[in-house]
C-alpha cells in the first residue's frame, strides 16, 4: 500500500520468522490493541473507559515521586493516551524509551500517540522500527495491518491538503515523466463488470511502472483524491477532469479511458494520455477482443500508448510488460472487487475477494498478497491478538501467472526441435528478431549431392551416386 | 502429385479452431495469427560454374490458432516457384504448392513443458522430372538459403517435446524430436523410390537479460539421421545414403540504445560428411556461417526502419566455397491494431567456388512483403 500497486508475479520477499519474543511481543500486542480500542478505531473491540482527571493526577504524583519507575511512567502515558492527550503521552513515552529503549509496549504506544497527533510519518517510522525487531508472526501481521490503515489515513490527509492548495499546485511544475492512471470508466450496463474500472487501472499502472523512464503515482493515492473530490464513480473521463486530478497529484500526464463489454462479451478498451498542464491529449490507444483476452487487450493498449509517447522499450521492459498476473479472468474480476472494497475501507470484504481470487488461481501472487494485507488491516482494527495467529497466511503464490521469459524460451525450443513456418511469425512485426538458420534440409538433394548451384550445375552427380555402375 | 485441396482443408480447420479458443488458455499460441505475403529471392552468377541464375518466389501461408485450453495448432504451406538457368542448358521452372505442415502443441505444464505432434502432408512437388530437379537442387543450397529449400517430400510425422525453466538469471530450454518420412518417388521419369531415414533432433537454448537494456540468446541444435535408401529401378541402382550429423549454433545479442534496437546475430551450420553405399561423400560436409547486424529505429508512430548488414561464409568440404556480403533495409509498419506489414529488400555480392567446377562472382537480391494478422 506504500508504493505503486504492482501486480507483479514474483513472490514478495519472505520475512524470516523467529520464535515469538513473548517478553516484547505480548506487550506490543496488548498496547496496539488497547491503543486502537482507546482511539476508537476498532468497531468490534472492547473500549476501555477513559481515565478520570483524578486518576491521571494520582499517576502524575506517583511518577513525580518515583521518576525512575519506568512501568509507572508507562502507565501514565497510557492514561494520557486514553484521555486523548496525545502530546502528553508522547512526552512521557519519550522518557520511558530513554530509560528502556527496547520497551516494545512503550514504542507501540508512541506510534499510536503520533497517529493521534496526525504525525503519520513518525508513526510509520515507529511501526517500521518495531517490525525490524522481527517480532512474532501475529504481531508482524498486526503491525503490517496498522501500516495499511496508516497509509489510508496519510493519503486522505495528503488529498485534502492538495485540494486546499489546488491553486498553488496548478502553478507548480509536476515531476518529469510522472504518470497517474485514473480508474477506467465502465460504460456498459452489467454492473458485475464495474470493478474492472479499478482492476484495469491497476493493470495499466503495473505495466507502466515497468518502464524505467516513467514514475507512477500510486493507484490508491489517486483513488483517495478522487474520493475526496467526489469524482469516483461519476463517470467523468474528460481530459479536463483527468488533467485536474493529475495536477493535484503532481503528475505530468494522466492515463484515463473507458471500456465496454458488448455483445458476446466483446471487450473494448479506449485510453488516452492527457497532459496535466493543459489537458491536451498526447496519445490514444484502443483495442477490442473477447473478454477472455482482457490482458492482451490491455497490454496492446499500453504498448500503443508507449509507442505514441515515443518511448522505446528495453527487452527487459518488454518482457516485464508482457507478464500477466493471472490467466483466470474470473480471478481477476474478484481481484478487482477486492480493490473496490479496499478503496472504500472495507478490508473484510477486500480480504474475502482477494482471497477468492487467490483460491481460484494459486499462481495469482498479487491477489494472495493483497488478501494477506487486507486481512492484516482488518485484524489490526477489529481482531484481538489472540485471534491473529489464525489469520490468513502470508502472501505469495506457488508461482507466477505466466512467465513470458520462459514462454519465449519454450517457443524457441520447440520451434528448433520441430520447425514449422510458425517460427516466422516472430520475425514479422517484431524488431530485433535474429536471422534464422536453415532448419528444413533438402534431404534427397543432399544425398544426391546437388547442394547449391555449383553442384546443381553438376546435376549429373545425382546419377553418379545413384546410377548403376 | 498435387493435393491442392489439402492445404485449404487444413487451413479451414485451423482457422475454425480459433473460435474454440478456450478460457484461461495455457497454450503457447493463445491467439489466432496469420502470415502471408510475397517473397522473392534470387542470384545471378557470372560464367565459371555453369549456373547463370537461380531465383525463387513464394507466397507463404502460416496460420496459428489455439484449440482449447492446452492445445494450439499451426499450419504452414507455400505456393512457390523456382527458376534455374545455366549458361549451357535450357531454363527450368518448378512451381506448385509445397508440403503442408500441421503441428499440434500440447501444453503439459504452463510455460514449462510442451509436447508436439506434427504431420507433413505431401501437398508439394515431391515428384519432378530430372530436369526440374535442377531447380529443386539449386534452391536446396544451405549457402544461398532460399526461403523454400524443399518443394515436397512424402507423408511425415514428428513428435517432439520441449522443456524450459529458469536458472538464476538464465532461461534454459531443451527440446528433442523424432521425425519419420515415408518413401516416395522423386522422379516422374523414373521409378526409383526414395525412403528417407528417421531424423532425431535435440536442441538446447539459453537466454538472459544483460542489464536492463540487453538480451542474449544462445542455441545449439544437433540433428542426426538414420540411413536413406533408394530402391532400384531401370535407371538407378539400389543404394543408400547416411547423412552426416548437423550442428546449428545460434547467437543473438539485442540491445536498446535510445529509441533504437541493435541486434547482432549469428548462426553456424555445420554438417559432417555423409556416407553413401559407394563410399564417403566428402562433398556433403559443409559449414555455413552467417552474421548479421541490424538497427531498428522508429521513424513514426507506426513505422520502423531496420537497415541491416550481413556476412556469410560457405566452406564445403575443406575449402572455401563462397562468401556473401549483404546490405538491406526492412520497413515494419503497424497498419492497424491487428495487422502489421514488413517490406524488405536486400542486395548481396560475393562469389562461389566449387571444386572441380569453377569460380564465379555472384550477385543476390531479395524483396518481400509480408503481412501478419493477429486476432
Amino acid at each position: 500500500m506504500c508504493g505503486p500497486l504492482i501486480l507483479n508475479t514474483a513472490p514478495p520477499p519472505r520475512l524470516r520468522l523467529r520464535r515469538p519474543h513473548f517478553t516484547a511481543a505480548l506487550p506490543v500486542c496488548v498496547a496496539l490493541v488497547c491503543a486502537a480500542c482507546a482511539a476508537g478505531a476498532p468497531p468490534g473491540g472492547v473500549r476501555p473507559s477513559a481515565p478520570s482527571l483524578a486518576d491521571i493526577a494520582s499517576l502524575e504524583t506517583r511518577v513525580a515521586e518515583h521518576p525512575d519507575d519506568a512501568q509507572l511512567t508507562l502507565s501514565l502515558a497510557k492514561a494520557y493516551y486514553a484521555a486523548d492527550r496525545f502530546a502528553d503521552a508522547r512526552r512521557v513515552l519519550d522518557v520511558v524509551l530513554r530509560a528502556q529503549p527496547a520497551n516494545a509496549e512503550a514504542r507501540g504506544y508512541l506510534g499510536f500517540a503520533y497517529e493521534g497527533l496526525t504525525q503519520y510519518d513518525s508513526a510509520r517510522a515507529v511501526y517500521t522500527q518495531l517490525l525490524a525487531t522481527r517480532p512474532g508472526k501475529s504481531v508482524q501481521r498486526l503491525l503490517s495491518g496498522r501500516l495499511t490503515l496508516l497509509t489510508h489515513k496519510q493519503l486522505q490527509l495528503a488529498a485534502r491538503q492538495a485540494i486546499a492548495r489546488e491553486s498553488l499546485l496548478a502553478r507548480t511544475p509536476p515531476g518529469a515523466n510522472t504518470v497517474a492512471v485514473m480508474p477506467f470508466h465502465y460504460i456498459g450496463s452489467d454492473s458485475s463488470y464495474r470493478p474492472l474500472e479499478r482492476g484495469l487501472a491497476a493493470l495499466v499502472l503495473t505495466d507502466l511502472s515497468r518502464v524505467h523512464d516513467l514514475k507512477l503515482v500510486e493507484r490508491d493515492r489517486l483513488q483517495v483524491l478522487l474520493d475526496e473530490l467526489a469524482l469516483a464513480g461519476t463517470g467523468l473521463v474528460d481530459p479536463a477532469t483527468g488533467a485536474r486530478s493529475g495536477r493535484l497529484v503532481q503528475a505530468a500526464q494522466v492515463v484515463q479511458g473507458q471500456f465496454d463489454l458488448g455483445a458476446a462479451t466483446e471487450l473494448r478498451l479506449d485510453a488516452t494520455v492527457v497532459r496535466a498542464a493543459d489537458a491536451h491529449v498526447t496519445a490514444t490507444g484502443s483495442q477490442a477482443d473477447r473478454l477472455q483476452a482482457l490482458f492482451e487487450v490491455e497490454k496492446a493498449v499500453v504498448l500503443q500508448l508507449l509507442t505514441k509517447l515515443g518511448i522505446t522499450l528495453t527487452p527487459a521492459e518488454r518482457v516485464a510488460i508482457s507478464e500477466r498476473p493471472t490467466r483466470d479472468i474470473q480471478a481477476f474480476l474478484l481481484y478487482s472487487r477486492g480493490l473496490e472494497a479496499q478503496d472504500r475501507g472495507d478490508f473484510g470484504a477486500a480480504a474475502r475477494a482477494f482471497g477468492s481470487a487467490a483460491q481460484r488461481d494459486p499462481g495469482f501472487g498479487a491477489a494472495a498478497r493483497q488478501a494477506a494485507a487486507s486481512q492484516a488491516a482488518r485484524s489490526a482494527s477489529t481482531t484481538p491478538p489472540s485471534d491473529l495467529a489464525a489469520a490468513a497466511g502470508a502472501g505469495g503464490g506457488s508461482g507466477a501467472g505466466r512467465s513470458p521469459a520462459t514462454q519465449a524460451t519454450l517457443l524457441t525450443a520447440i520451434n528448433g526441435a520441430v520447425p514449422t513456418g510458425a517460427s516466422r511469425l516472430q520475425g514479422v512485426g517484431t524488431p530485433g528478431a535474429p536471422a534464422q538458420p536453415p532448419t528444413d534440409p533438402n534431404r534427397i538433394c543432399e544425398g544426391a549431392s546437388c547442394d547449391g548451384p555449383a553442384r546443381a550445375a553438376l546435376i549429373g552427380t545425382v546419377f553418379i551416386i545413384l546410377k548403376r555402375p | 502429385m498435387r493435393h491442392p485441396s489439402l492445404p485449404a482443408a487444413a487451413l479451414a480447420a485451423a482457422v475454425c479452431s480459433g473460435s474454440l479458443a478456450a478460457q484461461g488458455s495455457d497454450v503457447l499460441y493463445a491467439r489466432v495469427e496469420a502470415l502471408s505475403g510475397w517473397e522473392l529471392r534470387g542470384y545471378s552468377f557470372d560464367q565459371g560454374i555453369g549456373a547463370k541464375t537461380v531465383a525463387q518466389w513464394n507466397i507463404p501461408v502460416v496460420v496459428v490458432a489455439p484449440l482449447g485450453r492446452r492445445v494450439s495448432v499451426d499450419l504452414t504451406t507455400h505456393y512457390a516457384s523456382g527458376h534455374f538457368e545455366s549458361y549451357s542448358g535450357s531454363p527450368e521452372t518448378l512451381s506448385g504448392f509445397t508440403d503442408t505442415e500441421v503441428r499440434f502443441l500440447y501444453t503439459v505444464r504452463r510455460d514449462r513443458l510442451i509436447g508436439s505432434l506434427s504431420f507433413n502432408l505431401p501437398t508439394g512437388r515431391h515428384t519432378v522430372s530430372t530436369s526440374e530437379f535442377q531447380v529443386a537442387g539449386a534452391v536446396g543450397a544451405n549457402y544461398l538459403s532460399f526461403p523454400i529449400a524443399n518443394f515436397g517430400t512424402g507423408v511425415g510425422v514428428a513428435g517432439g517435446v520441449a522443456y524450459a525453466r529458469q536458472a538464476g538469471a538464465w532461461n534454459l530450454g531443451v527440446s528433442g524430436s523424432l521425425r519419420y518420412l515415408s518413401s516416395y518417388t522423386p522422379f516422374s521419369d523414373d521409378t526409383v523410390s526414395y525412403t528417407p531415414g528417421w531424423e532425431g533432433r535435440v536442441r538446447a537454448g539459453a537466454d538472459r537479460l544483460l542489464g536492463a537494456r540487453s538480451r542474449l540468446l544462445l542455441g545449439l541444435t544437433m540433428s542426426t539421421f538414420s540411413t536413406d535408401t533408394y530402391s532400384g529401378s531401370s535407371a538407378f541402382v539400389a543404394g543408400w545414403y547416411a547423412p552426416g550429423t548437423r550442428f546449428v549454433s545460434e547467437l543473438a545479442f539485442v540491445r536498446v540504445i535510445g529509441r533504437a534496437t541493435l541486434t547482432v546475430s549469428a548462426w553456424d551450420f555445420y554438417r559432417l560428411a555423409g556416407l553413401t553405399s559407394t563410399g564417403p561423400n566428402s562433398e556433403s560436409k559443409e559449414n555455413v556461417f552467417d552474421g548479421e547486424l541490424r538497427l531498428t529505429y522508429p521513424v513514426a508512430a507506426r513505422l520502423e526502419l531496420e537497415p541491416m548488414l550481413g556476412f556469410r561464409q560457405w566452406s564445403p568440404a575443406d575449402y572455401r566455397g563462397g562468401r556473401l556480403k549483404s546490405g538491406g533495409l526492412v520497413a515494419r509498419a503497424r497498419l492497424s491494431d491487428r495487422l502489421s506489414a514488413t517490406l524488405a529488400g536486400r542486395y548481396d555480392a560475393g562469389w562461389i567456388y566449387a571444386r572441380g567446377s569453377g569460380f564465379a562472382p555472384l550477385r543476390g537480391y531479395g524483396t518481400s512483403l509480408l503481412l501478419r494478422y493477429e486476432r
